[in-house]
Order: structure tokens, then C-alpha cells, then sequence
């Protein structure tokens, strides 16, 4: 039992329902969520990051596929799943989020033939392997011209799908709107909680593109530009201080306000010492940290271990943020009378290796995609 | 069939619909619980576990026991409810002297008027019907347990052995054939009130007595109703 009764009166029925792969399942809607934006930010606004466009795409396709994992693994019945398109329910959030998916996964994919359509092109006429040759002719659709009209249709279609998914995202992002609309539980019932939200997820995604650019550069010998990094830090340090700042005020609300439900939730906070601790001093360190490397970076120095010691740690703060809020929330008792504890199996599907695992997946799918559609020319052979 | 013809019949199909859409039966049922007289014996309990098959560990309706006491300052509430009160309950441990009054109170699903576990459902697998009994398909139901996160009595549980939600029904296999719901049947006191919201005796009961719902502020509008509790009971 993972489930058990610490303090005062729970309902008989309660237990913690929703365990480690829902806390994985907004947590990789939140990195998709900052990686998409940060895609926008380099289609639209910011040229310095063009450099890591693809790098960027081919990055969260991994991430989009896994989404779907956490959810399917935590079903009761995986197998009827797909009853959410079947008999949707609209008044649903849950259902609402199988469309929004759909939507951002297709975007995804558009965007991602679209600005990888010239090496698809050159590749399905140069490949010597004949069965890597095949898959990238299907992938043409026929479609072999690479001049410059072509070329800037393509980017035309980007703009137009970059836009769709942006919007797509950030709706993914309402994901926080599930736990959100949850009037019974205190915890999750805050105005406060779908904003925080998102900004801890715009932080995560930036973090995790900082870090794969430091590792795509290193694996292509590709130069690492400051102006790219420094831009990126910039950007998940106000994304991260939001997240922080918003996390804290909703706190000090619920604390002055003294609410029925404030008490228990101040006990239950006992369980989760070891999160709010990672959560508060991991923000701090992460914040600092940020700063730093945008401070070099501006005198054209890349610290590249501070990069990695922030970014790592932005992760970890956002899926200690994402456990506080989806476990921490179902420590509480409905009856707001006593609170539960829970400590994760090991082993079963809802344990920490299954989690592990889900964790590991789009990391694993990653280098597959990379090998596919490499983000950097040097790999691509140049026939044309 | 011409489009002008085609676009006629459309608009006429769907005000057909919409005119002969089955209109809510006033068969509402509503469920009354008078405290005063419940015993805490826990045959209700008993009774729903083996008319409903519900699973050890499980509760479809479970009985609390709240106790106000005082030493002096401000009240105290103390509540319990060991293994659902399935067994009955031992004599609590605090002094006769300071306590302020003792009560059981059976809890079950509240089949509300606004069931924020149907609005959830991803799948439409929970439903009210006419009769406005909230039901559960397990043959429909994914098991995504946000019903169950959404119900802010505690009424659902999850069926680790079917892997889907269930709940109270109010035994909706007996109401439908003209009975009673088990835990009504079995009750030694009276303590449970159960029949149509038009039936005299239940009018009498809503109209005449000081009723009350759980947790009123959330909007839910339960069809349960409590008689005889305190602030303490939500």
C-alpha cells in the first residue's frame, strides 16, 4: 500500500489516485511547453536563436510522442483510450486535452517537414542505403522541388504552423486547468496555480534546450554561439522567477488567510520536506546561477558547467514543483480532517521504475530522430 | 435533392429533435438521513458490501462518529469512522464530562443535481439518469480516476480488481423494480429516509424538518439531506 493514513479523519475511500506518472505527464507537457515557445521566440522575434530551430524541433517531437505515455500507463483501462475521440465529453478537460494534443502533434510534424524538407529531398536522392533512401522518398510526398519560391513557401508554412502551435501549447499548458477545476481540493483550487504553471513550464523547456544545445554542439563539433546562450538564459531566468514569485505569493495567501483548509495543508506539508526544499532552494541557486552565465556570455564567455548546473536544476525544480502539485494536493483529505503520506512502489506499473523508464523515453527517442533529421548540416551529405 | 430543399430539411429535423427531446422525469429520487436516530451498528454497511459486491477495504456508504467536546475553551471535533463503522464502534476515549454531544452520521454518494464527477468524465462513462441517480458503465469507464478527484464527498472509489470507478448507485437494480435501496431496507432505526421527491412522506419530511446538504457552498446541489447535525458535519 503506498497509501497511508498519517494524521486525523480521511475518508475511508481515499488514497493518493494519481502517483508518479501523472506527475511525469505535466511535466512534459510543461518542457514541450517551453520548448515550443522558445521555437516561436526564434521564428519570430529573436534572429541570434535561427541557430537552433531545428535543433529545437527535432527536440520535441520526442518529448510529444512520450506525452501520451504517463496518461495510457495510468489508465485502468489503457486498451479504451481512444474512447476519449469515440464519446468525447466537452464539458471535460481531460477530453478537451486529447484535441489540443492531436492539434499539436500534427503542427509538430507539419513544421517539422516543412523545415526539414530540402535535406529530406537531398537525402532521398543521395541515401545509399536503400531502405533509409525509401523512407525519406515517402517523406517527400512527391514533392522534389527545392528552388528558392519553394523554399520560401516552406518558410511561409513555418510561420503558419509555428502560430498554430504556439497556440496549441500553450492550451497543452491548461493541462494545469484539469487539476485546476478540481473545486473539492483546496490545494489545486487556486486562480493562481494555471499561471505558475505555465511559467515553470516556459523555464523547463528553456532549460532543456540550453542543455541539448550544449550537447548537439559538443556531438557535432559545432561552435557554440554566446549570443544564443546568453539570450536563452535570459529568457528562462524571468520565466523562473515568475514561476518562484507566483508559487510563493499563492503560499503567503493561503497562510494569511487561514482558511478551514490551511491547516491541514500545513501539515501535510511535513510530508513533503524534501520537494518544497528542492523547490525554493533549487529556484534560488537555478535563479543565481542563470544570471551568472547571461552576465558572461554578454562578455563573450561560455561557463559551460554553470549552464549545465542551472539547467539541471531548473528540471529538477519544475518536476519537484509538478510533484508538490499533482501528489502533494492528494495528501489532503477531502473532509480537510487528516492527511495521508505516500511513498511510490519500486516496481508495478505506477512504480518508480515504470516511471523511470516513462522519464527516460523521449531521451531514449531522441538520438533516433537526431539520426533521421540531423539539426546541423555537417552531417548532411551535399549532393545537389 | 436541392441544396435549398436539403438546408429546409435540416432545419426542420433539428427543431424536431429539439421539440421531441424526452423531457426530465419528476421521478427525481432524494435521499434523507435523520442522525438522531442512527446507532452506528453498521448494517447498512454490511448490507451494501454484499448487495453490491463492493470490495474489501472499499465503501459505497460508510457511517462517521463526531464528537464535540470542550475543556473549557473553544469546541472541539473529533471524528472517526474505523473500517467504514462496517464493525460498529468502540466507546471513544475522551471524558463524558466535556463532551457536548455525539452523533453518527451514514455518508454515501449524493448523486448531486451538478455532479462535478460527470462534468469530468473524459468518456460521458458517469451519467445522471431521469430519475437523477448517478451512474457509473464500468464497461465505458477508462479508469482515469479524475471522477474520483473531482467528488468532493469521497462517495467514489476505485475497483483495483475491475481497474475502473464505481460508486453508490442507490442500488439502482432494486429502485428500478419498485425496492428500497439495501442500506434503506436493512436499518434498524429508521435513520434512512429514501423515495420520490413528489411522495408525501418525503415532501412532509423537507417541508416540516430542519434539513440540511454537505458542502453547499460548492454548488453541487446534493440530493441527500441531513437532519440533526451540526456546523462540524461537511
Amino acid at each position: 500500500m503506498s497509501t497511508e493514513i498519517v494524521e486525523g479523519f480521511v475518508y475511508p475511500n481515499h488514497e493518493v489516485f494519481w502517483g508518479m506518472l501523472i506527475v511525469i505527464y505535466p511535466y512534459f507537457v510543461s518542457i514541450i511547453t517551453g520548448m515550443v515557445t522558445v521555437y516561436a521566440i526564434a521564428e519570430f522575434w529573436r534572429k541570434e536563436l535561427k541557430d537552433i530551430e531545428k535543433l529545437v524541433v527535432i527536440s520535441s517531437l520526442p518529448f510529444v510522442l512520450s506525452a501520451l505515455l504517463p496518461l495510457l500507463l495510468d489508465l485502468g483501462q489503457p486498451q479504451r483510450a481512444f474512447e476519449i475521440y469515440l464519446t468525447p465529453n466537452f464539458s471535460s478537460v481531460m477530453a478537451v486535452f486529447g484535441i489540443v494534443y492531436l492539434t499539436e502533434l500534427f503542427a509538430l510534424l507539419g513544421e517539422m517537414w516543412f523545415l526539414f524538407r530540402v535535406d529530406i529531398v537531398r537525402r532521398a536522392m543521395s541515401e545509399e542505403n536503400s531502405v533509409l533512401r525509401l523512407f525519406y522518398k515517402i517523406l517527400t510526398l512527391g514533392v522534389y522541388d527545392t528552388d528558392d519560391e519553394a523554399v520560401r513557401i516552406d518558410r511561409k508554412a513555418i510561420k503558419v504552423l509555428t502560430g498554430i502551435e504556439l497556440i496549441a501549447a500553450w492550451c497543452l499548458s491548461y493541462v494545469s486547468f484539469l487539476f485546476g477545476v478540481v473545486k473539492s481540493n483546496p490545494w489545486w483550487n487556486t486562480t493562481i496555480l494555471p499561471v505558475s504553471f505555465v511559467f515553470g513550464g516556459l523555464a523547463a523547456g528553456g532549460a532543456m534546450v540550453m542543455l541539448l544545445y550544449l550537447i548537439f554542439t559538443e556531438f557535432y563539433r559545432v561552435e557554440r554561439k554566446p549570443e544564443i546562450i546568453s539570450t536563452l538564459a535570459n529568457y528562462v531566468f524571468y520565466f523562473m522567477l515568475a514561476a518562484f514569485a507566483l508559487e510563493t505569493i499563492n503560499t503567503i495567501l493561503y497562510a494569511y488567510k487561514e482558511d478551514v483548509a490551511w491547516a491541514v495543508i500545513k501539515l501535510a506539508s511535513t510530508q513533503l520536506a524534501l520537494p518544497l526544499a528542492i523547490q525554493v532552494i533549487g529556484s534560488l541557486e537555478a535563479l543565481l546561477f542563470l544570471k551568472y552565465v547571461s552576465y558572461k556570455c554578454n562578455m563573450g564567455k561560455i561557463n559551460t558547467s554553470f549552464i549545465v548546473i542551472a539547467s539541471i536544476t531548473i528540471l529538477v525544480v519544475v518536476f519537484a514543483m509538478r510533484w508538490n502539485m499533482v501528489v502533494g494536493a492528494q495528501l489532503i483529505d477531502y473532509g480537510l480532517r487528516g492527511f495521508v503520506s505516500y511513498t511510490p512502489p519500486l516496481w508495478g506499473r505506477e512504480g518508480l521504475i515504470a516511471a523511470l523508464a516513462v522519464l527516460m523515453a523521449p531521451l531514449i527517442m531522441l538520438p533516433i530522430v537526431a539520426y533521421l533529421f540531423p539539426p546541423y548540416e555537417k552531417r548532411v551529405r551535399a549532393v545537389l | 435533392m436541392k441544396r435549398r430543399e436539403f438546408i429546409r430539411a435540416l432545419v426542420a429535423g433539428s427543431v424536431a429533435i429539439l421539440i421531441l427531446k424526452p423531457v426530465k422525469s419528476a421521478d427525481v429520487f432524494v435521499y434523507v438521513v435523520d442522525s438522531s436516530r442512527c446507532i452506528g451498528c453498521g448494517k447498512c454497511v454490511k448490507a451494501c458490501r454484499a448487495e453490491n459486491h463492493v470490495p474489501e477495504g472499499k465503501y459505497r456508504t460508510w457511517v462517521e462518529r463526531y464528537v464535540v467536546f470542550s475543556d473549557g475553551e473553544i469546541e472541539n471535533v473529533f471524528v472517526e469512522s474505523p473500517q467504514g463503522g462496517e464493525f460498529g464502534f468502540e466507546e471513544v476515549d475522551i471524558d463524558r464530562e466535556k463532551i457536548l454531544r455525539s452523533y453518527f452520521v451514514p455518508k454515501l454518494c449524493m448523486h448531486c443535481d451538478k455532479p462535478p464527477c460527470v462534468k469530468v468524465c473524459p468518456v460521458n462513462a458517469t451519467w445522471a439518469t431521469d430519475e437523477g441517480v448517478v451512474l457509473v458503465d464500468k464497461s465505458h469507464c477508462i479508469g482515469c480516476k479524475y471522477c474520483i478527484q473531482a467528488c468532493p464527498y469521497g462517495a467514489r472509489y476505485f475497483n483495483h480488481h475491475e481497474r475502473v470507478v464505481d460508486k453508490c448507485t442507490w442500488c439502482y437494480h432494486r429502485i428500478m423494480r419498485g425496492m428500497r435501496p439495501a442500506c434503506i431496507t436493512v436499518c434498524p432505526t429508521g435513520a434512512r429516509i429514501f423515495g420520490e421527491l413528489n411522495d408525501e412522506h418525503i415532501q412532509s419530511v423537507l417541508r416540516e424538518r430542519n434539513v440540511r446538504i454537505l458542502k453547499p457552498e460548492l454548488n453541487t446541489r446534493p440530493k441527500v439531506f441531513y437532519e440533526n447535525i451540526g456546523w462540524e458535519v461537511w
